[in-house]
């Protein structure tokens, strides 16, 4: 389960995941009804909640959830760009039975990263890292990758390492909220790709295993789509800081989606019987050329959430795929992307406040 | 450190950012690290709770013995404990 706890981050990624339409903080859960949502989560049988954003640190309760997810014996995972990381917190989180912390860094250096995230953020992500290590934390290091930082890849790398990660995930951009509004700044040429990939397994093969390295595959440069939340209503629930249940993080941007919402309704009844939850479930919502293919079972037809931004329909197939009618509005993306980047990337703005 | 043979001296121990515990509602015990979950089978959640980095390897096997006084262990749990460590579930507490 991802909790988004709250939506106001001081970072301003370019390609922020999160919705344009962000939550108020008027408008957030209060506490005491995410601990209802924890144990009624535990309840089902879920074993692993992230804790995200927005920054879940700008959350004041953030401990007290912490707390008891972890005596309901759920994993706690920390996701935060670690602007608020202090010793004494990451110190109380730990107290509190957090489990890990994957932070997010932007590039390998403080003057790419000023330019990515819209400010100086990089000393306190470097002072994060230490102070969850000096915590006893376990440490993810996590880059949002895109033409803008594509040619960091062994630095950032390299960064990881000396930062004590356990594990480092390269995520390619994918194009959701933020992302898709400045994806011609972003999507990288087949070429940029191409090296960064050679640049990992080079890495790979000097520096061994002692650190994982993740790495999420640009489904744009890809033949076929990612098994997005691998299915449907399948393993993954998103609570949005409204209250909002969604099978994606994304998938608010599905225009009659009618998603339930935690406040009046249980997670048991969320996950089993809202219609949100069964719409996209198993095999039978799709239509072809998803219905008759093997690879159904593989990547359950893809992303729904690109599915309707592109082609406009939520139920075809995600128009990444090459066997998509739609393929061509994606190559189309890229041609554009790495051709002319139009007007300049827009920094990410959050509600009642500058950018 | 090369050439040295953890499970000589070695005292396995999961490492600070996994944790094992009882799930009532899939009635098995599971192992949760950061952005997984697995399901444990029976045999191996018994060897996983004796990795507390108090027990030699030895010992392990001397108490999973004592319970199945029957079978020849130290095999299959000294390849259970490198698939474990290399899985990054468990560490070795070496000696000083």
């Amino acid at each position: 389960m991802l909790a988004e706890i709250t939506h106001r981050c001081p970072v301003h990624c370019l390609y922020c995941s999160n919705p344009l339409a962000l939550v108020r903080r008027e408008d957030e859960l209060p506490t005491g009804t995410w601990l209802r949502v924890l144990e009624e989560a535990a309840g089902l049988g879920v074993l692993q909640v992230h804790l995200s954003g927005g920054e879940p640190l700008a959350h004041p309760d953030l401990g007290t959830l912490v707390r008891r997810a972890s005596d309901l014996g759920l994993y706690t995972n920390l996701i935060t760009s670690g602007v608020g990381l202090g010793p004494a917190r990451a110190q109380a989180l730990r107290d509190a039975g957090l489990g890990s912390v994957q932070l997010s860094v932007q590039a390998a250096d403080a003057d790419l990263s000023r330019t990515i995230a819209g400010g100086e953020f990089w000393a306190h992500k470097m002072g994060a890292a230490r102070h969850v290590r000096d915590a006893g934390l376990a440490l993810s290091m996590n880059v949002v990758l895109h033409r803008q930082n594509l040619h960091q890849v062994t630095a950032l790398l390299e960064l990881a390492a000396a930062l004590g990660a356990e594990k480092v995930e390269l995520a390619n951009t994918q194009y959701y909220g933020w992302a898709l509004l400045n994806r011609r700044h972003l999507l990288p040429s087949r070429d940029a790709l191409l090296r960064a990939e050679d640049e990992v397994a080079r890495y790979r093969a000097r520096a061994g295993t002692a650190m994982e390295i993740v790495w999420v595959i640009p489904d744009y440069h890809a033949e076929f789509p990612k098994p997005c939340m691998n299915g449907w209503g399948r393993m993954f629930l998103t609570i949005a800081p409204d209250g909002t249940a969604l099978p994606c993080p994304a998938a608010s941007v599905i225009p009659d989606l009618d998603p339930p919402s935690v406040t009046d309704r249980s997670i048991g009844w969320i996950w089993y019987e809202s219609r949100t939850f069964n719409r996209f479930r198993g095999f039978d919502w799709m239509s072809d050329p998803c219905r008759s293919c093997p690879r159904r079972f593989e990547d359950f037809g893809g992303c729904r959430c690109q599915a309707f931004l592109l082609a406009g329909d939520p139920a075809v197939t995600d128009p990444v795929c090459v066997y998509s009618p739609h393929r061509h509005l994606v190559t189309e993306a890229i041609t554009t992307a790495t051709q002319d980047a139009g007007p300049p990337a827009i920094y990410r703005t959050h509600p009642g406040r500058p950018a | 450190m090369s050439g040295h043979d953890p499970t000589q001296d070695g005292r396995p121990k999961l490492r600070a950012s996994v944790k094992m515990r009882y799930d009532p509602v899939r009635k098995r015990f599971v192992l949760l690290l950061p952005e997984k979950a697995v399901l444990l089978s029976e045999t191996a959640a018994e060897i996983l709770q004796l990795c507390d980095g108090g027990s030699t390897v030895a010992e392990l096997i001397a108490d999973l013995e004592r319970k199945y006084p029957t079978a020849e262990l130290r095999a299959d749990v000294v390849e259970f404990l490198a698939q474990a460590v290399s899985k990054r579930w468990v560490e070795w507490v070496l000696p000083a």
